[in-house]
């Protein structure tokens, strides 16, 4: 058995622990060097801030009284963390670009940055959370009473402690380490690095302990979660459903889902403190793991204990007792711990959040109402103003916790209120989603509708939980107010036979939905609104820099930098206007401040005190001018067209811009094509004209044949013949260039013997040679070589160069030398002459068309400029090289290059045999 | 030639689809008229049905938010701001010759 | 004295330039590429060059403007003969003062008139003398 003083002293002693891991992450964070503080794990662990004392103890409760239901509490957070990517990255989303500090704020900013809206959505969540707070309170004695048994023997001084002195105790003692912990300081983001840290390390420690206790019950007492479900079978438990699921299944679904999101403190974690959007990818099947595995053993534990333990015990201790009972005093110890940690976080994060609600919504705004600006006055530092309320709001807020529980302190179950907590903020979600996806919702909707959900619930649910202890109250339920009995809180309108909650829930949110879409749709918005609209629902349409400029005017520099250093301080403020480059100093105070450096520090200050309260500030800083209606509801049309145009400008332009730039491109190729072509045809007309021009004027003298002799006219026909031969061959050679210019090679490759080409090529050019007295010598030869081609093909290369080398020759002894070799795996042929050689200026374009290096006097050097032209390309397609290089010989040489063919196959060789 | 008005578009609109097949069947068999068809009387690995289907169908939304999470489309480096509002699309221009 | 120089480099159009004049009754030299053809030019004075504008080892404009330039040959009357026939060709002969344009190919009634056309649109330095 745990004495009391062992147990308290040892919450005491763990909340030393969460205070110095806060401590050292608060150091550390400090310092830049967040690391692991800022990984998607801290992130997840933190949003099971969700898994309070009420799921830690009351999970098991609901799963003896009310088998499976207790699953539905998990099951809407599952499907709104899976559905991330449409609501809650959305939320992150704008959060982050508008220095969202709350969910009041949210709201409000949204509508046209409305203080009544930030009010009563604070309001909501100070009624709907006290009796949260109170449950954890309750949580925490009733756990502290059930580990403990004291001794009575006068030793141990805190077992004279009753219920309510230790939950105030408690209640101070969180009080304290929050106020410590929460608001040492104002910051940009409202984000607390530390807190975040023990919160997480806390999510371990109740996940481990309720894991553990689970694991001895299945696995320890037991023989594995079958046998389990035979014992209770066997001891007369209902192991089946009740009833079947139905609409309190669906209430209970919807109602966490709607918590997940709208509970302060889920808001506060989960798109407050988030400090990379991207981590909500992990969290989005993290979180729903983590919640599954705190659920796998709630249904064996509560079953176990309805059938081991005695008749009347609380199924909500029975995680604590079930150790308790077998005397394992120290896993009964840690799973207290467990709770305590699941009950403590809760409190802390839940306390905070209200505190910035608190003092950012109410607070400020009644102080800036108050005092007028501008008077130099201590009191007047809006920070310390923040930090005082802040710490204020805490302790209030744990006060009313308590007091809520001193109330209600015989009421039975732990679920119920944690429910009735749930329904209430529930009212924030219809507003929430009109806030992120109905552009048309105005602020008097979101108000209409908040307020008529709100008072629905509370007549429906809030005040009946007050019931058991309070005669007025009871009687009231039975019979209406003033006997009216369509007005009975738990049958409205005669709606007898249903649960209450899922009575409450239907009535309420029916009435909330009904009034936000009918005075949305009946009222207008006013300029801010419409801005702000735009800015939330299009959040992804929009570059995230834009920001519309709504204050404009000509305040001047001291007189805001006054208002920043009342709000963020002095270094603060002076790092923001220095970075903006504005001056701050007495010496500058008439310079003029620009609508953007306005708007900055508007977000700035937004993000300390919430933007309906930074609005109100500036506002009221900004002299003289403030835009008028007209003038604003222009900005808002300009701002949604420039948000829709101004993308689609953009990827325009950029599209027409890449166009343009491949049309100059094509456009530019186009024209070289076409200049190519004319020179290409004007060549070919010069050319073709030349022997045209012989031919005709011959015809011409033939025709009157009277004057000439025989010889004269045998000799002229011979000059047509010849000329027409040559006409033909011009002809030939532009059709081979076309064809080989298109493209593939009208050929087949097949392997043969170069060198005998090589030597048919020299025999057909020795005609010509001796015609020129031109000596062809051959020198070293490869011997027999096989390359791939076709042996008409390469025949024409070698003869074109050969003849080339033999008509371009005017030297006293021509020569022409031709050798042959193999080097590495290719077949190399050079021909070379002793004649003038190609000039140097040719050397670059002598393979191009209708270059002529030398075209003298020699008439037999007919050619079209063409032939090396096409030579190369006939080489080029045997993948072979033809260039023009430096040979033994002072004129030029042409080096042919052939790969050999590998697979000379032996049916070529005998082939050719 | 790039066009990344088009190709986004057409992600956005897959990416919106397949995220939301998870919850939404999540929701679908999560409902009372499914979740009744199973509470019945058998006890498959020694729990009752119903209770081991609930506990399957977690399980499998999990799955598929793991998957999700995974997946290419989701990884934003940046947030993207295009991607929502890409222009309607122009007249394609002509390929390049 | 030689009335006209043909300059051609083509063997067959050059032998029918020099049959056609020949038998109208001038008096032909011929050249076959644009340094021989400024030599001749000087050496034989003729009263007309038949000008190819495509020549080895010196154009035929080339030709043309060193004529020009050079007083004692600058008067004597050029008809440039082309394959070519593009405009600016045409333009660059006219630019040069060149006396005539002829495209080949043509009939030979057309050389023989524009020949005896231009040589008559001067009068013979022989009447001079």
């Amino acid at each position: 058995m745990l004495s009391p003083d062992f147990v308290i002293l040892t919450a005491v002693g763990y909340v030393g622990l969460l205070f110095l891991l806060a401590y050292l992450s608060d150091a550390r964070a400090k310092s830049g060097n967040a690391g692991f503080l800022s990984s998607p794990v801290v992130y997840t662990l933190s949003i099971s801030v969700y898994c309070t004392s009420w799921t830690f103890y009351g999970a098991v409760g609901t799963a003896a009284r009310n088998g499976l239901e207790f699953a539905a509490i998990y099951m809407g957070p599952t499907l709104v963390f899976v559905g991330w990517w449409f609501l809650l990255r959305k939320l992150i989303r704008i959060a982050h670009s508008q220095h969202i500090t709350s969910i009041a704020d949210f709201l409000s900013s949204r509508f046209g940055k409305s203080s009544r809206l930030a009010v009563l959505v604070t309001l909501i969540a100070v009624v709907s959370i006290t009796p949260y707070i109170a449950l954890q309170l309750k949580a925490i004695t009733t756990s502290i009473q059930t580990v403990s048994v004291a001794k009575g023997d006068g030793t141990d001084h805190l077992a004279t402690l009753d219920e309510v002195t230790l939950a105030l105790g408690v209640a101070i003692g969180m009080a304290v380490f929050t106020i410590l912990f929460g608001t040492r300081n104002v910051d940009a983001r409202e984000q607390h690095p530390g807190v975040v840290a023990a919160i997480a390390f806390e999510a371990v420690v109740k996940l481990l302990a309720l894991v553990a206790v689970g694991v001895f019950v299945v696995f320890g007492v037991s023989g594995g979660i079958s046998d389990i479900y035979a014992r209770a079978v066997e001891a007369g438990v209902r192991i089946h459903e009740n009833e079947p699921f139905g609409s309190r299944w669906v209430a209970v679904m919807f109602l966490s889902a709607c918590a997940v999101i709208c509970l302060p403190r889920q808001f506060q974690i989960t798109v407050v403190e988030n400090s990379n959007e991207d981590h909500l990818r992990t969290a989005a099947w993290a979180f729903p793991s983590y919640m599954l595995v705190m659920s796998v053993f709630t249904m064996p534990i509560a079953l176990y204990g309805l059938s081991t333990m005695p008749a009347g015990s609380n199924p909500d201790m029975f995680v604590l007792t079930l150790p308790m009972v077998t005397g394992h005093d120290a896993l009964a110890l840690f799973v207290f711990i467990g709770g305590f940690s699941s009950a403590t976080s809760m409190i802390i994060v839940a306390s905070i959040a209200l505190s910035i609600m608190v003092s950012n919504h109410i607070v400020v705004p009644l102080a800036l109402r108050a005092v007028p600006l501008g008077e130099e006055s201590g009191e007047r530092n809006i920070a310390r103003l923040l930090l005082r309320s802040r710490r204020i709001s805490i302790a209030g807020m744990l006060l009313l916790g308590f007091l809520y529980f001193w109330l209600t302190q015989d009421s039975d179950a732990l679920a119920p209120i944690g429910l009735i907590s749930f329904a209430g903020v529930a009212q924030i979600l219809p507003a929430m989603l009109a806030a992120l996806y109905w552009r048309r919702a105005t602020m008097k909707g979101a108000l209409a509708g908040i307020s008529a959900g709100f008072i629905v619930w509370a007549w429906t649910l809030f005040l009946p939980s007050f019931a058991s202890f309070s005669p007025t109250m009871a009687e009231l339920v039975a019979d209406g107010p003033w006997g009216v009995g369509v007005l009975r809180p738990e049958a409205l309108f005669g709606m007898a036979d249903m649960d209450p909650l899922v009575h409450s829930v239907f009535w309420s949110v029916l009435a909330n939905v009904s009034t936000l879409l009918c005075v949305s749709v009946a009222t207008s918005q006013n300029a801010l609104e419409r801005i702000q609209a735009s800015l939330f629902v299009d959040v992804f349409r929009r570059s995230p820099s834009f920001q519309p400029r709504i204050i404009r005017g000509s305040a001047s520099t001291s007189e805001l930098f006054f208002v920043a250093e009342r709000v963020l301080g002095w270094g603060r403020a002076r790092a923001l206007f220095d970075s903006a480059g504005v001056p701050h100093r007495q010496a500058a105070p008439q310079h003029g401040v620009s609508a953007d450096f306005i708007a900055r520090l508007e977000r700035e200050l937004a993000g300390s005190i919430g933007s309906a309260s930074a609005h109100i500030l500036l506002t009221k800083a900004v002299a003289g001018d403030t835009i008028s209606l007209e003038e604003m509801m222009q900005i808002a049309d300009e701002t949604q067209q420039a948000i829709e145009y101004s993308h689609a400008l953009e990827l325009k332009s950029q599209e027409l811009h890449s166009t343009a730039q491949q049309l100059k491109e094509a456009n530019a190729l186009l024209q070289d094509l076409h200049r190519q072509k004319d020179d290409f045809l004007s060549q070919v007309s010069h050319e073709l004209r030349t022997p045209m021009t012989s031919i005709r004027s011959f015809a011409e003298i033939l025709m009157v044949p009277e004057d000439l002799t025989l010889e004269q006219r045998v000799r002229f026909i011979g000059t047509i013949h010849n000329e027409s031969v040559r006409l033909t061959r011009l002809l030939d050679e532009i059709l081979d260039l076309s064809a080989l210019e298109h493209g593939e090679r009208g050929w087949e490759n097949v392997p043969v013997d170069a060198e005998e080409v090589l030597d048919q090529a020299i025999a057909v050019c020795e005609a010509l040679a001796k015609k020129r007295f031109v000596l062809i010598e051959s020198g070293t030869r490869a011997g027999s070589c096989f390359v791939l081609a076709d042996t008409g093909r390469l025949s024409q290369v070698f003869i074109n160069i050969i003849a080339n080398a033999i008509s371009h020759n005017d030297s006293e002894k021509p020569v022409v030398h031709v050798v042959s070799r193999f080097m590495a795996d290719s077949y190399v042929v050079e021909i070379s002459d002793n004649g003038p050689g190609i000039p140097p200026q040719y050397h670059n374009k002598i393979f191009e068309k209708f270059v002529r290096a030398e075209p003298d006097t020699m008439s037999d050097s007919q050619g079209l400029g063409l032939g090396l032209n096409i030579s190369h390309k006939i080489i080029d397609k045997l993948n072979g090289r033809l260039e023009l290089t430096r040979g033994a010989l002072p004129g030029a040489c042409f080096r042919i290059v052939l790969p050999v063919c590998q697979e000379a196959g032996p049916t070529a060789i005998a082939e050719k045999a | 030639m790039p066009r990344p008005p088009a190709s986004s578009r057409e992600e956005r609109t897959d990416r919106e689809d397949i995220a939301f097949l998870v919850p939404f069947f999540g929701v679908v068999l999560l409902s009372p008229p499914l979740l009744n068809l199973f509470a019945d009387l058998r006890l498959p690995f020694g729990v009752p049905f119903e209770t081991a289907y609930l506990f399957g169908v977690w399980i499998l939304v999990i799955a598929g938010a793991i998957l999700l999470s995974r997946a290419r489309q989701f990884r934003e480096g940046t947030p993207r701001t295009d991607a929502e509002n890409a222009a309607p699309s122009v007249a394609e221009p002509p390929e390049s010759t | 004295m030689t009335d006209i120089l043909i300059v051609e480099d083509e063997q067959a159009i050059l032998e029918s330039l020099e049959f056609i004049l020949t038998r109208c009754g001038w008096s032909v030299d011929v050249a076959r590429d644009g340094e021989a053809a400024l030599e001749a030019a000087l050496r034989i004075r003729p009263r007309m060059l038949l000008l190819d504008i495509m020549l080895p080892k010196r154009g035929g404009l080339d030709v043309l403007k060193t004529l020009r330039s050079n007083e004692a040959t600058a008067s004597t009357l050029v008809v440039i003969l082309t394959a070519r026939g593009q405009q600016y060709d045409r333009q660059a002969a006219m630019d040069l003062k060149a006396d005539g344009f002829i495209t080949k190919p043509y009939a030979n009634g057309d050389v023989v008139n524009a020949v005896r056309r231009i040589l008559e649109s001067q009068p013979s330095p022989a009447a001079h003398a």
